[in-house]
């Protein structure tokens, strides 16, 4: 079929990077949203709001930002440098961590709101139980928040998805290492290669659409307190 | 016997709770107030849920010293806390749920006393077993959440308001697993509520709270008499009478044999031969020979101890009825017109018997 001949490439990165960005930002995102919504007062909404940025700032300034800091001359190029591990630069660890950033609020605020949500209530249970938080958190929290726990998910790897700014500012278009769809796209649109520009865009309609699907079926948090009869 | 030291103080807003006491705790103590006294606070302090300064000890552990930077965490506590919404995990089966406490308790605690199909026999849960927590009634969710908290093996059970959120018709039940507890478990508990009641029902002893502070630790028949604080309104004073149960019942009546004296009282269920009845002050009246042909079935014999002025209308009458006294309160114009004075005889009619138990 003459559509499968487009070069797969892109769209396996992407899907790559989203996978290992979503991997990632549960990682970090989980610790980051519990402890937002057990604090209180400035610090909270300090950290909230950098957590936030991502969703205002052009993606662009993020990527400029990234691309200082992790250029042979940057505090953070200096250090991967000096851990022999080279640029970040138009590498895809370096898409990685410009991912992480830019789609952390989408990870942390669907956590964080659940968690709100769940309160106290059911901690101190399992508290005067004898359960220490760390196993609270695995054996209560985490299950009673699993619906949350993918939404959050499928938002990072959608949007990660759907990156472009950020990875154009740091990774540039090296094939198989940073050319994820989103570039591989624009550079078809570039040289007026509009039938495999179609070809690609359609294919990411189509991820998202399934995505977005899980998204609402299984992600929405459905009351499990039933009224007294 | 379990021994409860409490020297704290805690700041809430424009609220402060300041509570310097040692209870016994033994059986169920009841923490008594209006609402908004702290009562609450004071469980969850206990609880090791509140920033408090201050110290407390259970038997020989502290458990919160500011002083000495001590704070057991509510995880390593071992007291158990049920609250009046309190809800099962929604995720696990019931039978998971009670094994989320079991699996966490020591073994050593475990072979010390009572057993998993102890907890689950006495709260008669076998039949809820595999059920999940939105599928049960209030009452039976209760029952779960008390059995649950019973299997972490606590050395105290914190109760608030636990029998707030049933209907009354569940309470009764639920009242009766409660006075189980202490005795089949001996797992003191603290239960907080503000039905007079429930505290008639459950209380050993009464912890009064008002506005943060506490006013004394008393035994139930000092509580429930105590005048002289008024910690209970004119209402409510009333008198524990203990005596032993003589099976008779004619006319559905049982009998109290109290010392020389005997009351009727309304047949019980139970078979326990010691009972204890709450007789309201209010319900005593006094007459000065023994009244023939009268509706009103218990009658004593007894002498004025104590007259003491209640209130600007009310006298209160302490009588002696052979080793136990009782309460009575009547109008001044009453008290002025049978001329009343302090030794007399006289004869107590006693028009109901509010509580059992």
């Amino acid at each position: 079929m003459d559509f499968l001949t487009i070069d797969w490439q892109p769209i396996y990165l992407s899907l790559k990077l989203a996978f290992v960005s979503t991997l990632v930002l549960l990682i970090i995102g989980t610790p980051i949203a519990w402890k937002l919504s057990q604090t209180d007062g400035w610090l909270k909404h300090f950290v909230s709001t950098i957590v936030a940025l991502p969703l205002v700032l052009p993606p662009t300034v993020i990527g400029f930002y990234l691309l200082i800091l992790m250029s042979p001359n940057g505090w953070l190029g200096q250090f991967t440098q000096a851990l022999g591990l080279g640029s970040l630069l138009f590498s895809f660890s370096g898409l990685v961590i410009g991912s992480v950033i830019y789609s952390l609020p989408f990870v942390v605020q669907p956590l964080q709101n659940a968690f709100e949500t769940l309160g106290n209530k059911p901690l101190e249970t399992a508290y005067s139980l004898g359960a220490k938080p760390i196993d609270t958190f695995f054996s209560i929290v985490a299950p009673m928040c699993r619906r949350s726990f993918i939404t959050a998910a499928v938002l990072g790897f959608a949007h990660t998805l759907g990156e472009f700014g950020v990875i154009l500012m740091i990774g540039g278009s090296v094939p198989g290492e940073t050319r994820v769809a989103s570039i591989a796209i624009y550079e078809q649109v570039e040289m007026l290669n509009y039938a495999d520009a179609h070809k690609l865009a359609l294919i990411i309609i189509l991820i998202s659409i399934v995505l977005i699907l899980i998204s609402y079926r299984f992600g929405y948090q459905k009351m499990m307190v039933k009224p007294n009869h | 016997m379990t021994c409860l030291e409490l020297n704290i103080r805690l700041d809430k807003g424009n609220f402060r709770l300041s509570l310097n006491e040692i209870m016994q705790a033994q059986g169920i103590t009841v923490i008594w107030g209006e609402s908004g006294s702290g009562k609450s606070l004071l469980l969850r302090s206990i609880a090791g849920y509140e920033n408090v300064i201050g110290k407390i000890r259970l038997n020989d552990q502290t458990l919160l010293n500011d002083r000495q930077r001590i704070n057991i965490k509510p995880f390593l506590r071992r007291i158990g806390y049920v609250d009046q919404n309190a809800q099962l995990f929604p995720h696990l089966t019931v039978k998971q749920n009670l094994n989320f406490a079991y699996k966490r308790a020591k073994a050593s605690y475990k072979q010390q006393s009572y057993s998993f199909a102890d907890v689950v026999a006495v709260l008669q849960l076998e039949p809820l077993l595999e059920q999940k927590p939105a599928t049960l009634s209030g009452g039976e969710r209760q029952r779960c959440v008390i059995a649950q908290s019973l299997l972490s093996y606590p050395r105290l059970l914190l109760m608030d308001e636990p029998l707030s959120a049933l209907d009354s018709t569940i309470k009764v039940p639920i009242i009766e697993f409660l006075l189980k507890i202490p005795k089949t478990f001996s797992v003191p508990i603290f239960l907080v509520t503000h039905a007079y009641e429930e505290l008639l029902k459950l209380a050993d002893q009464v912890i009064v709270i008002a506005k943060g502070q506490s006013l004394g630790v008393y035994k139930l028949d000092e509580f429930c008499s105590n005048y002289a604080q008024s910690l209970v309104p004119a209402q409510q004073l009333g008198s524990l009478v203990r005596g032993e149960q003589i099976n008779c019942s004619e006319y559905g009546l049982s009998k109290l044999s109290c010392g020389s004296q005997t009351l009727y009282i309304p047949a019980t269920q139970n078979n326990k031969k010691h009972l204890e009845v709450i007789i309201y002050a209010k319900d005593v009246s006094i007459s000065l020979s023994k009244p023939e042909q009268s509706s009103i079935l218990n009658l004593l014999e007894a002498r004025i101890e104590r007259i003491i002025d209640y209130s600007n209308s009310s006298k209160l009458l302490q009588l002696s009825i052979g080793q136990q006294s009782l309460l009575s309160l009547i109008t001044l114009k009453s008290f002025h017109e049978l001329n009343l004075s302090l030794g007399q005889k006289i004869f107590a009619q006693v028009k109901t018997i509010s509580f059992i138990r």
